[in-house]
């Protein structure tokens, strides 16, 4: 029996989700190629194990739980083993990472990874603290304190960052034309 | 302020790669455990045993373990800050000193053009991946480096860890050694994965390293690693050297520079 063909339905799954699990999964591991494996690799998961997608409740937590753990196993490992040791080199990103996306990400990635992982869930995916504790297989206090002392950690490193682009801008309207 | 709204637009720019192709990769994989299953299934019937790891490379033999002697450095400097999205720090030559936590921090003889990985947890030379962390009550092994990865959790003293290590299936080690590593008393474990062991049915290919769960990576044959266990200021502390796609040799004439760690502690 082909496992494959019987697969209904993740194709929709697919079309309305794989764009915003990539960018959950960026904010947590902040390489997009990364994000884009990881989430291709839980929905070639979802496609071989099909008959276990079908008896969950939430097909979406599945797959982002999926490419949660692929993250954590292997995002460390892949970036660093694809730049010294000339495995396979990840393909270019499909889409353009803008300065914009830059400061938020490079602020979570100074973040505890734990705390990162929680804060990007409840605010990029909009998970209760209830369900990033039966996602990430935590206990609701740990996850309630990690998003609380990640949200402080937060706000201080953005407001740092943008303090200092305020500076960098003002020196640059100080700087003598040479033009 | 966060701006999620604009992370978020950020799907807009997102290429999905055709759902096909992806359907495609899953059947091939699908054929491809269908045939391991299969001849798995055959031998089994032929009463021709299971070898998973068929192995006559010569330089995946292990040797006797080594005592590491350390060696000293000065002109330490403390790791650079990761730039924009956590990117990784390009290293030059030298000695660094990176934190485990609040109050411990080894310092490391590194060579050029290493990067430096989660705040130096991952430490990458062109030779080999230095990973170097505390192991609390939650660092582990693997269930089954193979098929079953998650971590477990196996006990709070050096002795607990080193057990579970050499029980682990997969792996070849060598037997404890006890060394130095950096002035303090330190277990001390060989570990390889030979070139022809057959990871087709392990989880992606790969097989984990013991590692706190939210910090275990694994990799495909062949591996090649050095671990060491110790307790630094009533802390359990382990060093992995890990090298995939390494030959032996290629592993011991690489830079030396988990010998070089040394330990210090602040108030």
């Amino acid at each position: 029996m082909d496992g494959v063909r019987t697969a209904e339905g993740i194709d929709a799954l697919y079309a309305a989700s794989y764009r915003r699990l990539v960018v959950q999964m960026y904010a947590i591991c902040g390489d997009l190629s990364d994000a884009e494996d990881a989430v291709q690799e839980a929905f070639i998961t979802a496609i071989r194990k099909h008959r276990t997608l079908r008896s969950v409740d939430n097909p979406e937590a599945w797959v982002r739980t999926v490419a949660l753990r692929r993250l954590h196993r292997g995002w460390r490992h892949l970036a660093v083993v694809r730049r010294h040791q000339a495995l396979d080199r990840a393909p270019e990103p499909a889409a353009e990472v803008g300065p914009e996306h830059v400061a938020l990400v490079a602020a979570l990635a100074l973040l505890d990874p734990g705390q990162r992982a929680v804060v990007v869930l409840h605010h990029l995916a909009d998970l209760s603290v209830a369900e990033i504790a039966e996602q990430l297989d935590l206990p609701q206090g740990t996850v309630k304190s990690r998003l609380g002392r990640g949200r402080r950690r937060l706000g201080e490193l953005l407001v740092e960052s943008e303090s200092e682009s305020e500076w960098e801008r003002e020196s640059e309207r100080e700087e003598p034309s040479h033009g | 302020m966060a701006d999620w709204e604009q992370l978020r637009e950020l799907a807009h720019e997102v290429v999905p790669p055709e759902y096909g192709s992806l359907e495609r990769m899953a059947r091939r994989r699908q054929r491809r455990a269908g045939i391991v299953v299969g001849t798995l299934a055959a031998l089994a019937l032929l009463g021709g045993g299971l070898g998973v790891a068929s192995i006559d490379d010569p330089e995946d033999t292990i040797r006797p373990a080594g005592d590491p002697t350390p060696s000293q450095t000065d002109g330490t400097s403390a790791l650079p800050l990761p730039g924009a999205a956590g990117d990784p720090v390009i290293l030059a030559a030298g000695r660094y000193r990176i934190p485990l936590d609040n109050s411990l921090s080894f310092e490391v003889d590194l060579p050029d053009d290493t990067s430096a990985h989660d705040r130096g947890l991952f430490l990458a030379t062109k030779e080999f991946v230095l990973k170097t962390e505390l192991a609390g009550p939650r660092y582990g092994v693997p269930r089954d480096p193979c098929a079953d990865q998650v971590i477990e959790a196996v006990g709070p003293t050096v002795d607990d860890l080193v057990q579970a290590m050499v029980r682990l299936p997969g792996y070849r080690l060598t037997p404890p050694e006890q060394v130095q590593l950096g002035g303090v008393d330190a277990t001390y474990l060989e570990v390889s994965l030979p070139r022809g062991y057959d990871a087709s049915e392990c989880t992606d290919g790969t097989l984990q390293l013991p590692g706190n769960p939210t910090t275990a990576v694994g990799g495909p044959p062949p591996y090649v690693g050095r671990w060491w266990v110790l307790v630094v200021d009533g802390k359990r502390v382990v060093v992995q050297q890990n090298c995939w796609g390494c030959s032996r040799a290629a592993f011991d004439r690489a830079p030396r520079s988990p010998q070089t760690i040394t330990f210090t502690t602040t108030p």
